[in-house]
């Protein structure tokens, strides 16, 4: 009888502590806490063009606005899965314009570690200030969002085709 | 029953301390860990009111004002940490790293102002190219973090000659 009660007791002990063990585990590897998404603007006028990838947010009429945005795992530090789903929302003519960004890096160019997305202003914008955020959201379900700094000279904004403005 | 008894002790001793093992790195949540995140940017830091202030920009002149505008961000809450923060612009320049440190932006009359700013005045006998840079960051809990724009070499600060505006 003895016998039994100890092999049922060191038993439970063994289970209970591979359990405990393995939710500890379990609650290391969850992805938790929410994508933290930085970056700027810049001049998409593509490869080997002036200006290209300079840092702006002051565009003309038929300009390419260009978004990166990295979104980091809070956990790593480091960049989130390329498949993770980011997209610019711009508040344009009244309405919310979602542009999807993609994976920028590629067997080419492995350090662009970092989303994109285009926008050619409109011939028609009206001048002024566009807002817009990125939203973000991983495989795991775990989301973000990206806004610029609060400051106005800092926005996206149009201006008219006059001589340079910027 | 003596045998029984320490069995049955030396399982509560055992199942006590796997608790406490499991639950060492949850306990902590009001801890302070992991590594700041630092995001931000280049503007023209040409004071309030100037054209062209706050404006993104990384082709200077000499002459011209580099602003560094950098928020750290709490890995935990994703907002921005303390601005007792220190964070530091460190510059690749004259064959040194000169050292400038950034300081809170945000007060009364700007409280939207949530980020860190450096300025750098480009000397009037900078050589003409590309300057490196880093930006680091250490809160009152130890934490720290690093900031290096992205790999692009476009987009990197550049000193341009003063001639009529290349950018």
């Amino acid at each position: 009888m003895r016998r039994t009660l100890t092999i049922v007791l060191s038993s439970a002990v063994i289970v209970a502590g591979f359990a405990l063990a393995s939710l500890h585990v379990a609650a290391q590897e969850k992805k938790t806490g929410n994508l933290i998404l930085r970056g700027d603007m810049a001049y998409f006028f593509g490869p080997g063009k002036p200006k290209n990838c300079t840092l702006n947010n002051v565009y003309k009429r038929g300009e390419p606005v260009g978004w990166r945005i990295e979104a980091v795992d809070p956990q790593t530090g480091q960049h989130a899965e390329p498949d993770t789903q980011l997209v610019v929302h711009l508040t344009y003519a009244g309405q919310t314009k979602d542009i999807p960004m993609r994976w920028r890096a590629t067997a080419q160019q492995p350090e662009r570690t970092f989303w994109v997305a285009k926008w050619i202003v409109p011939a028609d914008a009206p001048t002024g200030i566009v807002r817009f955020t990125v939203t973000a959201k991983d495989k795991y379900g775990r989301t973000g969002d990206y806004k610029p700094f609060d400051v106005e000279a800092s926005q996206l904004t149009i201006v008219a085709d006059g001589p340079s403005s910027n | 029953m003596r045998r029984i008894f320490t069995v049955f002790a030396s399982a509560l001793v055992i199942i006590a301390g796997l608790v406490l093992h499991a639950f060492a790195g949850q306990a902590p949540a009001e801890k302070k860990e992991g590594s700041l995140i630092l995001r931000g940017d280049m503007a023209y830091f040409l004071g309030p009111g100037k054209p062209k202030n706050c404006t993104l920009n990384n082709v200077y002149k000499r002459g011209d004002p580099v602003g560094w505008r950098i928020e750290a961000v709490d890995p935990q809450t994703g907002q921005h940490v303390e601005p007792e923060a220190q964070l530091v612009v460190h510059l690749n320049y004259g064959g040194t790293t000169k050292d400038i440190p950034m300081r809170w932006r945000a007060n009364a009359t700007n409280p939207t102002y949530q980020f860190w700013v450096a300025k750098w005045i480009v000397p009037a006998d900078a050589p003409t190219g590309i300057v490196r840079f880093t930006v680091t960051a250490k809160d009152k809990y130890g934490r720290t973090g690093e900031y290096k724009p992205f790999d692009v070499e476009a987009s990197q600060l550049t000193i341009v000659d003063d001639s009529p505006s290349s950018k």
